[in-house]
């Protein structure tokens, strides 16, 4: 087995899902609440050969994404409904699938006043879905407290993850799944912020130089290739010539 | 497959497309009475799970974390911006503003209700109270042709002096419907919104009562565009549509270099 073709053609490999992972990471720079998604490279080990023989292959090969959890910049909306957290908390949200959790805090009222988010699933409050009465400004205090003309009547359910990169993965519709890992905890230390929503935490220019250096990585990993190819074409005319 | 990096990459100009459409709508509509600005909202698309955080690594280690690739983003809503609009003075007895939550009801030629918060009214032939297009403004007002004055109350009643008169004389009632969630109603054009099943029943009530805002009258509500932040926006959109392309020629070079491998 030819080691150094496959080494290559590994790292290939790895490097066309770093730019599926970036395109995805830059078509979301201005969804709200997303978190990026970084691959992780590992090197692993052949089998080996004999235990005098100790050879081991080194490749840049995957082994996995992780999603970083950082935060995004807060920006000022003035819409009541739209809720930005400041911390390292998540909104519970229920859908028909079970919980889960979201930083995207533009939310919405249904027609029968239920606080929920743009795909209509309902928002958790401490005893469950939140309903606002109707008859004037909802008001989020920092704790998540909602009140409706200074009068208290639910609070905003914020849970925490320990490691949320190995606890929670990525659904789609700006909702994260738990991977059963962890369980979610009560958070305390994050502040709500009312009237705001927080972007994404992509930064465009950085995306953009760890795509052009990943592009160049490829470009160096197709030319090992190439060169591989061409020693091999020597070898096997050589070889078919002594015949 | 660069493949997938090519049509994620897509999904983001298709986005930012759609944004820059938005922008340009908002800012065709900056000097619109009564317009309220929309914003156009984004979700990530599904992910294709390649490995999952939390399987078993060997008999007795598990992942800590999967290897998750996402698809791109999609447009999920437009979302009206029912934040009062800039109220400016014009004297005219009939321009109205509310201040606060509510929509005028406005009777349509095919006779169903629409809502809006342009408050600038004027008098048909008739004397009875219709919008810029025609529409009656309901429930329906009518003005005697020889009122000489024409009151319009925070609560929105209605009441003429008569020539002759020192009192004035109660002429109708102005209602205002509140939804409760305005975000779900439907654009009509015209200025004018439409009950959906997103947007819940309305409730018609006295201005000023229960949640409802006040009548100015004599005053308009300008459109709640920021014009400085909507070019912010579309510079922004502009450049993200710029780097989704640069996305796409990267996906093409890789794709090029692959064929150069066997050449």
């Amino acid at each position: 087995m030819n080691y150094g073709l496959y080494t290559s053609f590994l790292g290939m490999r790895a490097r066309q899902r770093t730019l599926e992972a970036q395109a995805n990471n830059i078509a979301n720079a201005l969804t709200a609440g997303f978190k990026a998604e970084r691959l992780v490279y590992q090197t692993f080990e052949s089998e080996q050969k004999a235990d005098s023989d100790k050879q081991s292959l080194v490749a840049g090969a995957l082994a996995g994404s992780g999603i970083d959890f950082s935060q995004g910049s807060i920006s000022q909306t003035g819409r009541p409904l739209d809720v930005a957290i400041e911390g390292e908390a998540f909104l519970q949200i229920q859908t028909p699938q079970g919980p889960r959790y979201t930083r995207a805090g533009n939310l919405s009222l249904d027609r029968n006043g239920q606080l929920v988010t743009k795909n209509g699933d309902l928002v958790v409050g401490e005893r469950g879905p939140i309903t606002v009465p109707g008859e004037g400004e909802l008001s989020i205090g920092q704790d998540g407290t909602l009140a409706v003309k200074g009068q208290a009547f639910d609070r905003l359910k914020l849970v925490r993850f320990n490691n949320p990169a190995s606890a929670l993965i990525k659904e789609g519709d700006s909702l994260f799944m738990e991977t059963g890992n962890e369980k979610p905890l009560e958070d305390v230390n994050s502040k709500v912020v009312q009237g705001s929503l927080e972007n994404s935490n992509i930064n465009s220019i950085s995306e953009m130089v760890a795509m052009i250096n990943n592009n160049r990585e490829f470009e160096s990993l197709q030319k090992s290739v190439s060169l591989m190819m061409n020693d091999l074409g020597r070898k096997i005319a050589g070889e078919i010539g002594k015949i | 497959m660069p493949n997938r990096a090519l049509l994620t990459a897509a999904t983001g100009m298709q986005v930012q497309q759609q944004n820059v459409d938005n922008i340009a709508n908002n800012l065709a509509n900056a000097s619109t009475v009564g317009y309220k600005r929309s914003r156009i909202e984004f979700q990530d698309l599904m992910y294709q799970n390649m490995r999952s955080a939390g399987g078993a690594s060997n008999a007795s280690t598990n992942l800590p974390v999967g290897l998750q690739i996402g698809m791109g983003a999609r447009s999920i809503a437009t979302e009206r911006l029912f934040v009062q609009g800039e109220i400016k003075e014009t004297a005219n007895p009939l321009d109205m503003v509310i201040e606060g939550s509510g929509f005028f009801q406005v009777r349509q030629s095919s006779g169903d209700i629409a809502y809006t918060r342009a408050g600038s009214f004027h008098l048909n032939n008739q004397g009875q109270v219709v919008t810029a297009t025609g529409e009656f403004l309901e429930p329906a007002i009518t003005i005697p042709t020889q009122a000489t004055a024409v009151t319009i109350g925070q609560d929105g009643t209605v009441s003429v002096t008569l020539p002759g008169q020192s009192n004035a004389q109660n002429v109708g009632q102005v209602q205002l419907a509140i939804f409760p969630n305005p975000a779900g109603l439907e654009s009509l054009g015209r200025n004018l919104f439409r009950e959906t099943g997103a947007s819940g029943q309305p409730t018609v009530g006295t201005p000023g009562a229960d949640g409802i805002g006040q009548i100015m009258q004599g005053y308009l509500e300008g459109s709640n565009v920021n014009v400085v932040e909507e070019l912010v926006n579309m510079i922004s959109a502009q450049r993200m549509y710029e780097t989704n392309s640069k996305v796409i020629s990267t996906a093409d070079r890789m794709l090029g270099q692959i064929n150069q491998v066997v050449s």
